[in-house]
C-alpha cells in the first residue's frame, strides 16, 4: 500500500471513527473510500490478529443457576434455599472442573453446547464477579467503612460500572473504549472503527480517540434512494446539509454522525459482500445473528488494517422478576447455542485462539425467590470462551450459597469475591496490553490482589 | 393574559412542541388566539381514545391480532390507532403529553403479555392521556394499579413473604417507581440539581433496606376480582387486564415498614391504606416535582433546561396557583409558556433544543401530507428496528433513551446531555432516512405520505423551500440551507416528475440538520 493512499485513508478514517464533521468530502468520497477498500482487502497478511468479544447480559443474569452445586449436601442446601427457582438435581449438567473447592458442580441443563466447550477446555468459568471500589469484606460492607459502588442494584448504574470498570467516579469511558485507544496503535492505518457495537450505543466501548461503530446484526445498513440523477442530486444535497458549518452542537453532530455512518457502512456493506456466511449454523434470534455477524466482520479486521478488533453483543430479557425458571432456560439455551455456534465458526476459520468471548451482566440475583423469580444481586458468575481461555475450570470462589452466611449482604447478593477490574485485566493482557500500561485502562486495578487470574494462556 | 406570537415561524416552533407537527390551519389559530388561550382550547378539547379505536381497527380488519384466528387486538391494531390519533386527533396537546408520559411510566410489548393483551396496552396508554392534565398523584395511583403495569414490573400477584418456600416480596416495582416514576436516585435540589453531603457526595434518596421494606407495601395485588377475600383468585382469578388490580388482604404483608424519607408505616392498617400513604410520599417527596419538571420539559422542549427553567415548573407542580400540588395541567402550561421555551435569544444557544423523536419527525411528515393506507391501517412496522422507537415498544423500563444519555464525542465534551442519541447508531442514522424515503416514495406496509397538497408549489422553488422550511423545520433552516435546498431544487433532472420533486424536496428537508433538532 502506497504511503500517499495510506495517510489519506488514516486521515478520513480518524475522520468518521470520531464522527467529526465534513470527515469526507462531496459524491467523489465515496468511490476513494472503495478504492482504499479495495487496496485493504488485498493486504491480509497480518499476524498476531485478535479479537475481543464482550457478551452484555442485559438485566442481571441469575448465575446462581448457571453454575448449581451437584454434590449431594450442596445442592440440598441450593434447593431448600432456592425453593420455586431450584433446578432439578438429575437435569443438571456435570462438569468436572481441574481444579476444586471441593463442592462440584453441574452447569444449567439449557447449557449443553458451554458443557462441550468447557470439557474441551475452551471455556471456562468466573466465579463470583462484580463491581467493586476496593476488595471488601463482609464485616466492612456491613460496617460501611470501605466505598461501596454507587446505586448497586440499579440496572442502568451497574450497567455502566460493569463497562466503565470505575465504579466510584461518574462515567466518561468504558474499558473496552480505554483499551482500544492504546491499543489502536496495533492496527495499521485502520478504515474502520476497531470497536464495533452490534446493538447499538454502549458505554463499554466508549473511548476518548476511537469510537464505536454500529453495525446491524443482519447486514449493514445502506441508504436508498441515491441512484438515478434524481437520487445522485439528493445524495449531493444531503451531503451538503450534513457538511454545512453550524454553530447548533445538535445539530452538527447528528451531521457528523449520519456522514460518518454513510460512508463507513458503504464501504463496509461492499466488503462484507467478499465474506461468506459461515457454514457453521447460528441460532436464530437476536444473539445469534449479532455473533454470526462478529464471525463474519473479524474476516474484515485484517484487511481493514485492524490487527485488534473489540465487539460488544447484548441480549436482553433477563431481568426476570417474574416466570423466571422457564425464561432463564429459553435465554441460557440462546446464549449457549451462540456461543458454541461462535466458537465453531471461529475454528473453522483458524481463529479459535485469536478470539475470545466473554460474558458480563448488570449484577447477578437474589438466590431466595420472590415466588416465581428473583431480584437484583450484585456478584455474579461469567463464562468466558476461546481457543486462548485455559478451560474446563472454575476461577475465583464459588460464594458460600447460604443466605445470612459469609459473602451474604442478605437474601442471598453475593459480595463479589473477583472485582470486574481483575476479570478485565486478565482479558486487557491477553488482548496487549501491558502490564505497565494497565492502569491507564483499569484505573483501580492497583487496589485488588492479581492483574491476572490465570484463565488465559 | 396571552402570549403573542409575531410570525408564522414562532408559532410552528411552539407547536413542534406541543402538538405531533403543525399544520398550516393550526399555525394561523394559535397566532389568533395566543399560545396561553390554545392551551385552554386544547385542554378542553374531547379526549381521543386508543383502546376504543384499537378494538375499531381490530374490528375493521383482524389481521394480525392475537389469540385463535386474531380473535383479539394485536400491536397492529393498537400501533394503527396511535398513528392515526396522533395525526388526526384535535387532542393534539393531550396526546403529545400523553406521548411523553408513556416514556416516564413506561411499560412495553417486548413483554410477551402485554403483546398478548393489547387492548390492555392500549388502556393502560388511555390512563396517562387521561390523566395528562390531572393531577400527578392520581396519575401514580392509576399507574400502580393498572393490571398492565402490574404485570411488567410483577407486582401483580406478588404475595408477603412465604416461610413454607422462603420466598419473599418482589423488589421489582418498589425500586423503579421511585427510580423511575417519582424521586430518582439522589436527593435534589428544588431546581433538579444534586444535593450533596460535606465530602461533596450526592446523597442516595434511599437504600436497599427501603427497597425491600417498600416491597412489602405493593404485595397483594392482582387482577380484579369481585372478591378478594378468596384467596383462590390470587393467582387464580380471571385475568383482566382493564380495571385496576384488587387487593387481596390474604397476601398482604400487615407487619409495620419503614419507608422512603424514613416514614414509619403502622402495621395491621391493610394494603389500601399502605399504599395511599407510600404514594402520599413519593408525591409529598420533595424531588418529585423537579424529577418530573425534568423529565417533562426533556421530552418537550429542550434536552439540557437551565435549572432555573427546572425550578419555575417545579414551582408550578408544587403550587398551581390556587394551591394545589401536582397539577400536571399547570406543570404542561408552565413547561410551554416559560421564557425558556419561548425566548428566540434562548433558542439561538449552541446547546439548546433536542434531537427530535423519529416517531415526531414521521408525525410531523403525515400532518402535512396525510398517510394513505391501501388496507386502511396506519400500522408502521418495525421502527423499533428502525427508528430506534415504537410507540410503548421501548427495550426495557429505562425507556428509549435515558435522561442523562451523553453522548460522546462534541456532545459529550460541551457537557452537554443528548438522550434521544442513544437511539441514533450508525445504523438507525440510514434506517430512519430509509423510511422516511419510503413512505414518500414507496407505500411500505400500504402507507404512503401522499404530497398531493404540497404539489401546487412544485414549480415554485423558493416558495416550496420556504413553505417546506416552515412546516417541516418551524423556520429554523439557516440561510446556508436554505441555498443548499434551492440548489437541490435546480440540481433535480428537468424531467423529474413534480410530484416527485416535491418528494425529493420533502425528504432533504426532513433530512436536514436544523429539522432533525428541535429549538
Amino acid at each position: 500500500m502506497s504511503d500517499a493512499i495510506s495517510d489519506y485513508s488514516r486521515r478520513k478514517f480518524i475522520g468518521a471513527c470520531c464522527a467529526a464533521v465534513g470527515s469526507t468530502g462531496l459524491l467523489s468520497a465515496l468511490s476513494q473510500l472503495r478504492l482504499v477498500g479495495a487496496v485493504a482487502g488485498a493486504n491480509s497478511d497480518v499476524t498476531d490478529y485478535k479479537a475481543l468479544v464482550c457478551l452484555f447480559l442485559a438485566g442481571g443474569n441469575d448465575a446462581n443457576n448457571l453454575l448449581v452445586p451437584n454434590d449431594s449436601a450442596g445442592y440440598a442446601a441450593y434447593a431448600a434455599a432456592r425453593t420455586t427457582l431450584a433446578l432439578p438435581y438429575a437435569s443438571l449438567l456435570g462438569i468436572s472442573p481441574l481444579t476444586s473447592d471441593g463442592r462440584s458442580f453441574g452447569l444449567h441443563p439449557s447449557l449443553s453446547g458451554l458443557q462441550e466447550l468447557f470439557v474441551a477446555k475452551k471455556a471456562a468459568l468466573l466465579a463470583n464477579v462484580g463491581t467493586l471500589v476496593q476488595p471488601t469484606t463482609q464485616a466492612e460492607y456491613q460496617a460501611s467503612s470501605v466505598p461501596l459502588p454507587p446505586q448497586l442494584f440499579s440496572h442502568n448504574d451497574q450497567q455502566v460500572q460493569w463497562q466503565s470498570s470505575v465504579p466510584d467516579r461518574p462515567f466518561t469511558s468504558g474499558w473496552g473504549g480505554r483499551m482500544a485507544d492504546l491499543i489502536n496503535a496495533f492496527n495499521e492505518n485502520p478504515r474502520l472503527s476497531m470497536s464495533i457495537s452490534m446493538d447499538g450505543q454502549n458505554s463499554f466501548q466508549v473511548g476518548k480517540s476511537v469510537a464505536q461503530f454500529s453495525v446491524n446484526r443482519t447486514g449493514v445498513a445502506g441508504l436508498t434512494g441515491t441512484a438515478g440523477a434524481a437520487g445522485e442530486a439528493r445524495m449531493g444535497a444531503l451531503r451538503s446539509l450534513f457538511e454545512q458549518d453550524s454553530d447548533g452542537l445538535f445539530e452538527t453532530a447528528f451531521g457528523g454522525i449520519t456522514t460518518s455512518a454513510i460512508d463507513t457502512s458503504a464501504l463496509l456493506a461492499e466488503a462484507l459482500e467478499g465474506v461468506p456466511e459461515p457454514t457453521v449454523v447460528f441460532p436464530a434470534g437476536r444473539l445469534g445473528d449479532q455473533l454470526k455477524m462478529i464471525s463474519r466482520l473479524i474476516q474484515l479486521g485484517p484487511g481493514f488494517g485492524l490487527k485488534r478488533q473489540v465487539f460488544f453483543a447484548r441480549l436482553g430479557g433477563w431481568d426476570l422478576h417474574d416466570n423466571q425458571v422457564t425464561a432463564h432456560a429459553t435465554l441460557l439455551d440462546e446464549v449457549s447455542q451462540g456461543m458454541k455456534a461462535f466458537y465453531d465458526a471461529t475454528a473453522v476459520l483458524g481463529l479459535a485462539d485469536k478470539v475470545t468471548t466473554f460474558t458480563a451482566s448488570d449484577f447477578g440475583r437474589t438466590f431466595n425467590t420472590n415466588g416465581d423469580g428473583s431480584d437484583h444481586g450484585w456478584g455474579s458468575h461469567h463464562l468466558v470462551v476461546g481457543g486462548a481461555v485455559k478451560g474446563g475450570d472454575i476461577y475465583g470462589q464459588v460464594p458460600v450459597l447460604e443466605i445470612g452466611g459469609p459473602n451474604d449482604t442478605g437474601r442471598g447478593r453475593w459480595i463479589p469475591t473477583t472485582s470486574v477490574d481483575e476479570y478485565a485485566a486478565t482479558l486487557a493482557c491477553w488482548f496487549g496490553v501491558s502490564p505497565s500500561d494497565l492502569p491507564l485502562v483499569l484505573p483501580n486495578i492497583g487496589r485488588f490482589a492479581t492483574t491476572d487470574l490465570g484463565f488465559m494462556s | 393574559m396571552s402570549l403573542a406570537l409575531s410570525s408564522d415561524g414562532e408559532a410552528a416552533r411552539f407547536l413542534m412542541q406541543a402538538t405531533f407537527g403543525p399544520r398550516s390551519s393550526d399555525i394561523a389559530e394559535v397566532r389568533a388566539r395566543g399560545i396561553e388561550a390554545w392551551i385552554t382550547a386544547q385542554m378542553a378539547k374531547p379526549i381521543s381514545n386508543h383502546q376504543a379505536l384499537t378494538i375499531e381497527e381490530h374490528a375493521n380488519d383482524p389481521t394480525g391480532g392475537r389469540g385463535n384466528d386474531n380473535a383479539r387486538a394485536g400491536t397492529v391494531h393498537r400501533d394503527s390507532a396511535w398513528w392515526k390519533i396522533a395525526i388526526n386527533g384535535e387532542d393534539q396537546l393531550r396526546q403529545r403529553v400523553a406521548f411523553a408520559l408513556s416514556q416516564i411510566f413506561v411499560v412495553s410489548v417486548e413483554n410477551a403479555v402485554l403483546n398478548n393483551w393489547q387492548e390492555g396496552t392500549a388502556n393502560y396508554y388511555d390512563l396517562l392521556v387521561q390523566g395528562a392534565f390531572g393531577n400527578y398523584r392520581d396519575l401514580l395511583e392509576n399507574v400502580t394499579l393498572s393490571p398492565i403495569m402490574g404485570i411488567y414490573l410483577s407486582h401483580l400477584r406478588n404475595a408477603k413473604a412465604d416461610p413454607e418456600t422462603g420466598s419473599v416480596p418482589d423488589e421489582n416495582y418498589a425500586r423503579e417507581v421511585m427510580q423511575l416514576f417519582s424521586i430518582g436516585l439522589n436527593q435534589l435540589q428544588p431546581d433538579g440539581t444534586l444535593k450533596l453531603n460535606p465530602s461533596g457526595l450526592p446523597i442516595a434518596t434511599y437504600d436497599n433496606t427501603t427497597i425491600q421494606e417498600m416491597a412489602k407495601i405493593f404485595t397483594g395485588w392482582s387482577f380484579r376480582v369481585n372478591n378478594p377475600n378468596n384467596p383462590n383468585f390470587f393467582r387464580r382469578g380471571g385475568a383482566n387486564y382493564i380495571d385496576p388490580m384488587s387487593l387481596f388482604p390474604d397476601f398482604h404483608d400487615t407487619g409495620p415498614k419503614t419507608i422512603v424519607g424514613g416514614i414509619a408505616v403502622p402495621a395491621g392498617q391493610g394494603g389500601e391504606a399502605d399504599l395511599r400513604v407510600t404514594l402520599d410520599a413519593l408525591f409529598e417527596h420533595p424531588n418529585t416535582g423537579p424529577f418530573i419538571a425534568r423529565r417533562l420539559i426533556q421530552r418537550l422542549v429542550t434536552s439540557n433546561p437551565s435549572p432555573n427553567y427546572v425550578y419555575r415548573v417545579a414551582q408550578k407542580f408544587a403550587d398551581n396557583g390556587s394551591g394545589v400540588r401536582g397539577d400536571l395541567g399547570a406543570v404542561v402550561r408552565a413547561i410551554l409558556t416559560d421564557f425558556e421555551a419561548r425566548s428566540p435569544e434562548v433558542a439561538a444557544i449552541t446547546g439548546f433544543g433536542k434531537l427530535r423523536e423519529p416517531l415526531l419527525r414521521m408525525t410531523n411528515l403525515f400532518r402535512i401530507a396525510p398517510a394513505t393506507s391501501e388496507d386502511g391501517r396506519l400500522d408502521l412496522r418495525n421502527l423499533d428496528r428502525d427508528f430506534g422507537q415504537q410507540p410503548l415498544n421501548s427495550p426495557s423500563v429505562f425507556n428509549f433513551w435515558e435522561p442523562d444519555y451523553v453522548r460522546p464525542g462534541p456532545l459529550a465534551a460541551a457537557g452537554l446531555f443528548a438522550p434521544e442519541f442513544q437511539v441514533l447508531t450508525d445504523t438507525t442514522a440510514i434506517t430512519a432516512a430509509n423510511v422516511i424515503y419510503a413512505h414518500l416514495f414507496f407505500t411500505p406496509s400500504g402507507i404512503r405520505a401522499d404530497v398531493t397538497a404540497l404539489s401546487a408549489l412544485a414549480g415554485q422553488r423558493d416558495a416550496l423551500v420556504a413553505h417546506l422550511n416552515l412546516m417541516l423545520a418551524a423556520n429554523s433552516l439557516s440561510p446556508a440551507s436554505i441555498a443548499q435546498l434551492a440548489a437541490a431544487y435546480d440540481a433535480l433532472p428537468s424531467g423529474l416528475s413534480p410530484i416527485d420533486r416535491v418528494r425529493s424536496m420533502v425528504y432533504l428537508t426532513m433530512m436536514a440538520p436544523e429539522a432533525v433538532v428541535q429549538r
